[in-house]
């Protein structure tokens, strides 16, 4: 009885509202958790109705998480609901988590795993996450607050491109269920003191098998989390994970057909970068959302030199938290442009 | 001796079941030598490794029977 209500009373945040932010918030109502916060800026798009079960069609281009409040109001109604309709930020973490007792990490890019396991180390906030990849996922208890949570296990990001977000579509909902409802049923054992140290799953859907490990405290997570709020401000995930903002025209895969090369000089600028990905969009055009990239991981801003375009990666970087975005080195100028490469013959 | 591997997310299919080791006994980092020696694609992966499942992350010594997983981080939300 006394467990129930601290399941009723707990204020529990989620962060991120896709496949796995949608199962997970619905068993935390079933479970009678009554006071809820959700974190995403995502609006409602074609290709999440086939797993993300809260959205209908009628909900295309509405935020998610105002649609979600509005499910939870119709079918929980003692659920108090607080919708940020926003990306989490170094600039809005601490004080958006603070407010509440329990984390759900259900983001979908590294540089949020790392801030979110940060954060909640810092403000001393039982975490809770899962990640899918294929027809695989993986579920983490981080309940031991002098522990380093996601760093006890990987303690620094790959800093690499090849850690790109997996292609959701192709994550199927029975998988994305599946993580989220166990996300909430390891939630519930904690309350319930059943299991109250670290762990982490690892559940395949191919074969139903499921192992579970314990994570040991690891020293070098504790060296690389920031010691306090102040070191933790001046973090940037982004670079953590992906690298410098920075790259050389040699770095990019230009037979890729899903990067977009952003050409950011104004629209009399000749010559044309004759290549399929390039896209032209001028500052002002980028800063009035013309574009919303969502068909991209990753953006190349391309200028004449390499000057315009590296504040405007910076930009791009800060509205799109979870698209890798980089600046190109020599811009259109460079020897090694497609432009000159083309001229030389090679 | 032999050890038994798990392996999850793109490191599956990289790594056979389990390996045999002529030594009695082998320290953590020497075995994890001898895979990417042996198995080279795996060395431009980020992975963490459990023995016995628990998340290690200092030097142990394995014995005969003793089961590695070799786990990826995984993004996707």
């Amino acid at each position: 009885m006394e467990n129930r209500r601290k399941i009723e009373d707990s204020k529990v945040l989620i962060i991120g509202m896709g496949g796995l932010g949608c199962p997970v918030l619905q068993q935390l109502c079933l479970q009678g958790v009554s006071k809820i916060g959700l974190v995403d800026a995502d609006i409602v798009s074609l290709s999440n109705l086939n797993r993300q079960f809260l959205y209908s069609l009628s909900d295309i281009g509405f935020a998610k998480v105002d649609v979600a409040k509005k499910y939870v109001h119709n079918k929980f109604k003692l659920v108090e609901l607080t919708a940020y309709n926003q990306f989490l930020t170094i600039d809005n973490a601490i004080q958006i988590i603070e407010a509440y007792d329990f984390v759900f990490d259900c983001t979908d890019n590294f540089p949020s795993r790392y801030m979110i396991s940060d954060a909640c180390v810092l403000l001393k906030k039982p975490l809770f996450m899962g990640a899918v990849n294929g027809l695989e996922g993986q579920i983490f208890q981080f309940t031991n607050l002098e522990s380093a949570f996601y760093r006890d296990v990987f303690p620094t990001p790959q800093n690499s491109r090849d850690i790109l977000t997996c292609n959701q579509s192709n994550v199927p909902p029975e998988l994305t269920n599946k993580i989220g409802t166990e996300m909430v049923s390891n939630f519930i054992k904690y309350i319930n003191s059943i299991v109250d140290y670290n762990l982490l799953i690892n559940y395949n859907l191919e074969n139903d098998e499921m192992f579970q490990f314990d994570i040991l405290l690891n020293q070098e997570g504790i060296e690389k989390t920031p010691t306090n709020i102040d070191q933790f401000l001046k973090s940037n995930y982004q670079i953590q994970c992906f690298g410098n903002t920075a790259i050389t025209w040699q770095e990019i895969d230009l037979d890729d057909e899903n990067i977009c090369i952003l050409d950011v000089r104004e629209k009399h600028e000749v010559p044309d970068l004759n290549i399929s990905q390039v896209l032209r969009l001028t500052l002002d055009e980028i800063q009035n959302g013309d574009n919303d990239f969502s068909n991209y991981n990753e953006l190349y801003i391309v200028c004449d030199f390499g000057n315009k375009s590296l504040p405007i990666a910076h930009y791009l970087r800060s509205v799109f938290p979870n698209k890798m975005v980089f600046s190109v080195l020599g811009g259109i100028d460079d020897a090694f442009s497609p432009l000159n490469l083309k001229q030389n013959g090679s | 001796m032999v050890v038994k591997i798990l392996s999850f997310g793109v490191l599956k299919g990289l790594l056979p079941a389990e390996i045999t080791i002529q030594n009695e006994e082998i320290d953590l980092e020497s075995f994890q030598e001898l895979l990417k020696e042996n198995y080279p694609s795996i060395v431009k992966h980020n992975f963490s490794v459990a023995v016995n499942h628990a998340i290690v992350n200092r030097n142990v010594t394995l014995k005969n029977g003793d089961v590695i997983a070799l786990m990826p981080p995984f993004s996707g939300g």
